[in-house]
């Protein structure tokens, strides 16, 4: 039995039904982040952001790591996608959970699995912009925390607390 | 529970008739004849259901009961080992995540080498300073005017160009660290004017990484740099770093070279980058270096080519740095002689527009 399936009271449904939506939540928030990035960049348009210093988004937004390698396309590109598909996995459980339907097995490795894979991403764009240019972009850095706080509720929620066992009735 | 023997199961049902006494049989009703069984202690009657009360739950080892027994799946709470706890995995990553990050920060800190940044940190290693200080007279005179165009444009007109604090005359340049035409140009004034005199505090850079542009082009920076000379003064101005910070600033002076000289039809538009003027004679608003050729090759790399006559790089910087030789040797009265005499530093000042 799923554990969506049990009780609305149960504490376990509420953990995963909470997580579900933060998931949902950082995904959303991280999409409009890198929505608004990418119509900057084709619009030509500087960000709404500090300037000087070590924070500077536009110097870093105008560097060479903010495009894909290789290409000129900008990195808020597949960061959107990366998103979109985030939303995607929490959506799948919540609507599992309303319909009383259990998860897939897949569905919560599968979104530990891209949550990880979107951290090393961010991993390399911190190296980036720290050590290569010594300088930070807030919303980059916004988008980062999202995804770290993302792959943090991904594993919490691929873990569960309680197993089931059998008892006979009196 | 296994079910008891016909025999344990007969001494049983003697057992619990209440009036059979030691050593006597099961009583028998009166109306039970000889030959009859004892009567045993009446039990439920067909259709009534097992009392459920747990009371009547049979305690002893006995028969099985006739209804089996059902089980539902329930929920029991079993603590499970710390390492499957939740906040294990995700307290384990976050953990790790931020010990990368504190690592990236120490890196940063203590300078990287693909680091150019605003301060641009390296000082030029000895090897690549003898290399670009001390070019082979040699090459020099096979490479000559290297195929580079003569860059000079003549200064007409009530010459406004600025003279050195000494009173030595002036070679001002206006560059940036992001420009890579000026990352090219770099190389033959340091050649140049190390004929003239001795840098100090000159440090390594790289172009901006535009992938638009020519990226990540290695040269010096002139910011923070000093120049000793006794035949010239040298005013570098960095207007901004590889990142596009701001740096430096032209003086009013300066500006004023910028805005009558560096201007259309002496360069596609007004501002461009790298721009110099050599005393009271001339002006440069290009480069002679191209920079794409100096693409994925480092300092040391770069360095090393200006030993050999036939390489292209090599004839670049050194064939360009000899015009800006020749020029400087106009200004100095072709001063020291060493220099100015030199081959082909006269052949090329002979080449030099005049007013």
């Amino acid at each position: 039995m799923s554990a969506l399936t049990a009780e609305p009271t149960d504490p376990i449904r509420r953990r995963d039904g909470v997580g579900a939506w933060l998931l949902v939540a950082f995904g959303a928030i991280g999409l409009g982040i890198s929505v608004y990035l990418t119509t900057l960049h084709y619009a030509g348009l500087a960000p709404v952001c500090t300037t000087g210093g070590i924070v500077n988004c536009a110097s870093v937004l105008k560097s060479s790591y903010s495009n894909v390698p290789g290409t000129s396309i900008p990195v808020t590109v597949p960061g959107m996608l990366w998103c979109l598909v985030s939303i995607s996995f929490a959506a799948a459980s919540l609507v599992q959970g309303r319909r009383g339907l259990p998860e897939p097995r897949w569905l919560r490795p599968g979104h530990a699995l891209w949550a990880g894979i979107g951290m090393l991403s961010v991993l390399y764009f911190i190296y980036a912009e720290v050590v290569a240019l010594h300088e930070i972009c807030e919303w980059c850095t916004g988008v980062h925390i999202l995804v770290f706080l993302s792959l943090i509720t991904a594993l919490v929620r691929l873990q569960p607390a309680y197993a089931t066992g059998p008892e006979e009735l009196p | 529970m296994p079910r008891p023997s016909k025999r344990r199961r007969q001494e049983q049902a003697a057992v619990r008739t209440p009036a059979a006494g030691p050593g006597q049989a099961a009583a028998r009703t009166p109306a039970a004849g000889p030959g009859q069984d004892a009567i045993r202690a009446p039990g439920p009657g067909p259709r009534q259901a097992l009392d459920r009360t747990p009371a009547a739950r049979p305690r002893e080892a006995g028969p099985a009961s006739p209804v089996p027994a059902r089980y539902r799946a329930q929920r029991v709470k079993i603590a499970p080992p710390w390492w499957q706890t939740p906040w294990a995995w995700g307290g384990g990553a976050g953990a790790a995540v931020v010990v990368v990050v504190v690592v990236f920060i120490i890196l940063a800190v203590n300078g990287s080498p693909s680091s150019g940044g605003s301060n641009a940190l390296q000082p030029v290693p000895a090897s690549v300073l003898n290399a670009v200080t001390g070019v082979s007279p040699t090459v020099s005179s096979t490479i000559g005017g290297g195929g580079v165009t003569d860059p000079f444009f003549p200064i007409s007109g009530t010459p406004n160009a600025a003279t050195g604090p000494g009173g030595r005359p002036e070679i001002f340049y206006y560059g940036a660290e992001y420009c890579p035409y000026c990352a090219g140009e770099r190389w033959s004034m340091v050649v140049a004017l190390s004929r003239f005199g001795s840098f100090s505090n000159l440090h390594l850079t790289m172009s901006d990484s535009n992938p638009n542009d020519i990226p990540n082009t290695h040269t010096f920076s002139f910011y923070t740099s000093s120049y000793s000379s006794a035949y010239v003064d040298f005013a570098p101005v960095e207007s901004e770093d590889r990142n596009g910070n701001p740096l430096q600033t032209p003086t009013a002076a300066q500006q004023s070279l910028i805005n009558a000289y560096d201007l259309p039809p002496y360069t596609s538009q007004a501002g461009t980058i790298p721009f110099q003027v050599y005393g009271t004679r001339f002006f440069v608003t290009s480069s002679g270096v191209d920079p794409q050729l100096l693409q994925g090759m480092n300092w040391q790399q770069i360095a090393g080519t200006l030993t050999d006559a036939q390489n292209q790089v090599a004839q670049q910087i050194v064939g360009n740095a000899n015009w800006l030789t020749a020029g400087i040797c106009e200004l100095t009265g072709n001063q020291p002689g060493s220099v100015c005499t030199a081959a082909p530093i006269p052949s090329l000042e002979a080449k030099l527009p005049t007013s």
